[in-house]
């Protein structure tokens, strides 16, 4: 099933082949008397959506089964004959359904209502923000996390297909949703907007992975809660809500890595006050650090980084009452490869020329010039307020400071002292104001609305690359949906402005600039629950304001040998996002998920070479000035996970995002390439205490062979293919629950460059990594 | 809903008070920052015979914006054995800065490298460093028949890496004159 040839069309065909061929065995009729099954879907009456966990079972015989995450559950191999079905879940009242049993059953759908007081509670699953889903959500919860944990939340997140890495090195990435990144993806940290530099290529998101419990994402624009900007997609990154928090419980994460010699650490402690149980408190800190990475050849020199988090919570609920106060630190300091810092265009040349770096380097912790420091402060005061027969209003507001430094070994840096100041040196404030209020079910409908604010200050010191700034966004928004039974529909409409002036020298005149911004902002999406299948479609436009730099740089982009070019009279870009996918689920033997997306951006904000180069006394440099485009992004995704044999478990999921633009029908650069990849899980051993799985897994990353040459100074990388495996185990220590997972990353040690690594110009991607991965709970 | 107003109004008070309008930080002067603007080389014939060259790059404003103002070519006569000195300078500010200075003191980290058109100019550096590796403010240029080129001056950067080798680091300087030998 691994051999996956590298030829994209022949392992599609192979797969699809292969894939037919198991179901074609799976979904065989079954002849055995007593070899009866029942196959249902738990949904909740008032919203028609999946109830987890709830326990299905045969009274007569006293068997049963517990619903997954998409309310399904399987009874088989029972006679046929009369039963009572009982269907119990903790926050709704048990229901009792009388079958007769002849010939298999399937899809029967079984509706639970809500116990009338815990209405929200039950729909309110961990810090979920939303009731319900009818957009498509991806989601990474409790062992995928654990498995992606140790690296950074990048790397974490690209276990979602359709989900690649926009990065510099090995430790600076930032999300890239189906190709688009940086401004066109927003990122929820804990309710919150992630607001840090991050129209910077080079600038990772500053968030703990340790944080979430959870992390869901949303492609394209689906979502209008938080913003009108959400061109490219959504990221959640939810923490534990503290009203979850019932008992003292402390969590131990490590992770080892043997490329980098890098270790993680991660400690979590949460409980209520003993005297006022309404009182909750969570501790959390992370350490986490890395020396020289290598590739399978060579050291890649000062590659090092080390970060350092924690956070803060207390929470209080009661009642109708739920408020909680929030304060997480980030601090990283990244290394930047010495290799990658040239001065012009004949020292880029000169680089990608060479097959190896010059810089030779050993392995070291040391993090030398050049390198980045990053701070990132966030606070959080929320407080919701349930009001009987009307619904529930939050308020939260949120204070968010982020620092980024980045050092340069120049000789405009260098201080007397033998020091150096920062080259480039930005403090940005943020302040968050979100009020929603969401509204009881009236008949079918269940909605909510509210109002954002967010005002922020961008102050520089040292070179200019961006100006400063202040700005002010303003939007309300509504939120609707609808359900009847197996078919649901949900609308939502908002109204943004966006207003920021900014300060910038031009020839000794301070120039002090107004630019101001509004739209409208609009989604629909609607669901339908066939037997076995689910149908989601949604249409959606979003609108986002030039950003600053889009309108404002001017200089020399050292990392990236160019000279780049704002442009100030560049309107707001909008796009058209629709996509339909078709989720296939078959008695939790086989899940399909397959997507097709078309995003058509019009007013695209792009960077274009311009001609000639602009001279400087540092030699000559490609000038890309950011001009309008009409640009369109389509593409497709499949997902699947099928049980071969028993437990044993295949996934394989691929994805291709072709991008275009209309205005010169050529092919935008900077796109992810196709990819594959496929992995067994073969259960080696599975009692009561202790289970141990063995995975195996590779993966196919083609060559990207639609990018306008004329875009990019070098031609896209080779395509390349890794293999993976690992153990994972799940058992006790000392009573209590703990996991081990130990693997290596590219088995054959492969050499190669990854389209996406703004290094590829330089060096080989990292080589062959060993890893251990630990967690432990205490549960008292 | 009585509790509510009260909060909405503390955090509105939040709101304008973080929004309300203190002036604004003005960000600091890029032309106060250090910038090379000039680069001039002066050719004295070692005898004393040939008239002295001297030969300039200057673009006041910096990257981009208005071309430079001046980028002379290097004329030099045949059979000649040339001392040049290479001066680098910031003229945005008052009095002028001399980077080349700053070069200087960090010569351990800085070499001047040199590609010329053929043969009938020979460029050798003669002054070195600390660690007794040239650095090339300083060099010799020996000519012999008449032809006419480019020659490129490029001053790399070598943080601590420095051994001699012209690949090795990034530019701080790279800049192609055209040169004649008459």
């Amino acid at each position: 099933m691994l051999y996956i040839l590298p030829y994209y069309n022949f392992m599609k065909r192979t797969i699809i082949l292969l894939l037919l061929a198991i179901y074609s065995i799976s979904i065989r009729a079954q002849i055995n008397p007593c070899s009866l099954s029942i196959h249902g879907k738990i949904l909740e009456a008032s919203g028609g959506k999946p109830i987890e966990a709830a326990t299905v079972y045969i009274k007569e015989l006293q068997k049963g089964d517990h619903t997954n995450a998409t309310g399904e559950f399987f009874i088989y191999g029972v006679c046929p004959g009369n039963y009572t079905l009982i269907i119990q879940h903790l926050h709704h009242d048990p229901q009792i359904e009388k079958i007769d049993l002849q010939k298999n059953i399937q899809n029967k759908i079984i509706y639970l209502t809500c116990h009338t007081d815990t209405l929200h509670q039950a729909i309110v699953k961990g810090s979920r923000l939303h009731w319900e889903d009818i957009t498509v959500k991806n989601k990474l919860q409790g062992d995928e996390l654990f498995l992606g944990s140790g690296l950074s939340l990048g790397k974490a997140l690209e276990k979602i297909n359709g989900l690649t890495n926009l990065s510099t090195g090995n430790h600076i990435s930032k999300p890239a949703i189906r190709g688009l990144h940086s401004n066109r993806v927003l990122i929820m940290n804990n309710e919150l907007r992630q607001e840090g530099q991050q129209w910077g290529n080079e600038h990772a998101p500053e968030i703990d992975q340790y944080i979430a419990k959870e992390i869901e994402v949303v492609k394209g624009a689906q979502t209008i809660q938080y913003g009108s900007d959400i061109i490219g997609g959504l990221i959640l990154v939810n923490p534990k809500s503290m009203k979850l928090i019932d008992k003292p419980l402390a969590e131990v994460n490590m992770s080892a890595f043997s490329n980098g010699r890098a270790l993680a650490m991660s400690t979590t402690l949460e409980a209520n006050i003993k005297k006022y149980k309404a009182i909750s408190w969570r501790l959390q800190g992370t350490y986490r650090f890395a020396g020289n990475g290598k590739t399978p050849k060579y050291y890649l020199k000062n590659t090092g980084m080390k970060e350092l988090n924690y956070s803060a919570a207390v929470g209080y609920h009661k009642g109708n009452l739920e408020a909680e106060l929030y304060h997480s630190y980030f601090t990283s300091d990244l290394g930047i490869f010495t290799g990658s810092h040239i001065g012009n265009l004949s020292d880029l040349y000169a680089a990608f020329q060479r097959d190896r770096p010059l810089d030779s380097a050993q392995f070291t912790y040391a993090i030398d010039l050049p390198f980045q420091q990053v701070q990132h402060q966030l606070s959080k005061a929320k407080l919701k307020v349930k009001i009987a027969n009307t619904g529930s209003l939050k308020v939260i507001y949120g204070l968010q400071k982020n620092l980024r430094k980045e050092f340069d070994n120049t000789l405009a840096t260098k201080l007397p002292d033998g020091s150096y100041k920062p080259a480039l040196n930005f403090n940005l404030v943020t302040h968050n104001y979100d009020f929603n209020f969401e509204h009881k079910a009236l008949k079918r409908f269940e909605g909510s609305f509210g109002v954002n604010g967010f005002y922020q200050v961008n102050e520089y010191y040292g070179a200019y690359f961006i100006p400063n700034y202040q700005k002010f966004t303003g939007g309300f928004y509504w939120v609707e949906k609808w359900h009847k039974k197996a078919f649901s529909i949900e609308g939502g409409l908002r109204y943004d402005v966006n207003q920021f002036a900014i300060q910038k020298w031009e020839q000794n005149v301070l120039l002090n600039v107004k630019h101001r911004y509004k739209g409208f902002a609009t989604t629909l999406a609607a669901r339908y629950q066939f037997p076995f299948v689910t149908v989601h479609i949604n249409v959606g436009s979003a609108w986002r304001a030039p950003f600053v730099n889009e309108l404002y740089s001017f200089g020399v982009h050292h990392s990236a040998a160019s000279f780049e070019i704002g442009d100030r009279n560049l309107v707001p870009e909008r796009n058209y996002n629709s996509s339909i996918t078709i989720d296939f689920n078959y008695q939790k033997k086989t899940d399909i998920e397959f997507t097709l997306f078309n995003n058509y951006i019009h007013n695209y904000i792009n960077l274009q070479p311009q001609l000639p180069a602009t001279l400087t006394i540092r030699g000559a440099f490609p000038t890309f000035a950011y001009s309008q485009t009409n640009a369109n992004f389509y593409g497709a995704e499949f997902s699947s996970s099928t049980k071969l044999y028993r437990e044993i478990k295949l996934h394989v999921k691929t994805n291709i995002t072709i991008a275009k633009n209309i205005s010169t029908n050529e092919f935008l650069v900077g796109i992810p390439p196709a990819r594959m990849e496929g992995d067994v899980d073969i259960p080696i051993l599975k009692n009561s205490k202790q289970q141990l799985v063995w995975n195996i897994g590779a993966s196919y990353i083609g060559k990207q062979t639609r990018a306008n040459p004329a875009m990019d100074y070098v031609q896209p990388p080779a395509d390349y293919f890794l293999v993976h495996g690992d153990l994972t185990t799940h058992f006790s220590l000392s009573k209590f629950p703990a996991q081990c997972n130990i693997g290596v990353n590219n088995v054959l040690n492969t050499n190669y460059r990854d389209y996406m690594n703004r290094n590829r110009y330089y060096a080989n991607e990292t080589g062959r990594n060993f890893y251990i991965k630990f967690r432990i709970v205490n549960k008292s | 809903m009585k509790t509510i107003i009260p909060i909405s109004q503390v955090l509105f008070f939040f709101f304008f008070l973080s929004s309300c309008d203190k002036a604004p930080t003005i960000p600091p002067n890029p032309n106060e920052e250090e910038l090379i603007t000039t680069l001039q080389i002066t050719f004295i014939d070692s005898l004393g015979i040939a008239p002295n060259v001297v030969a300039k790059y200057q673009d006041l404003d910096g990257d981009g914006g208005n071309a430079p103002l001046l980028w002379d070519s290097i004329k030099l006569q045949t059979n000649t054995t040339y001392l040049a000195n290479i001066v680098l300078l910031d003229e945005t500010k008052m009095p002028a800065d001399t980077i080349s200075n700053e070069v200087l003191d960090e010569a351990v980290d800085h070499l001047f490298c040199f590609e010329v058109p053929d043969t009938n100019c020979v460029i050798t550096r003669t002054d070195k460093d600390l660690n007794n590796l040239e650095i090339g403010l300083q060099s010799t240029w020996k000519t012999k028949n008449q032809t006419s080129g480019n020659v490129r001056i490029l001053l790399r950067h070598q943080p601590g890496i420095k051994t001699g080798d012209c690949s090795l680091g990034a530019s701080d300087v790279d800049l192609i004159f055209g040169m004649k030998i008459e």
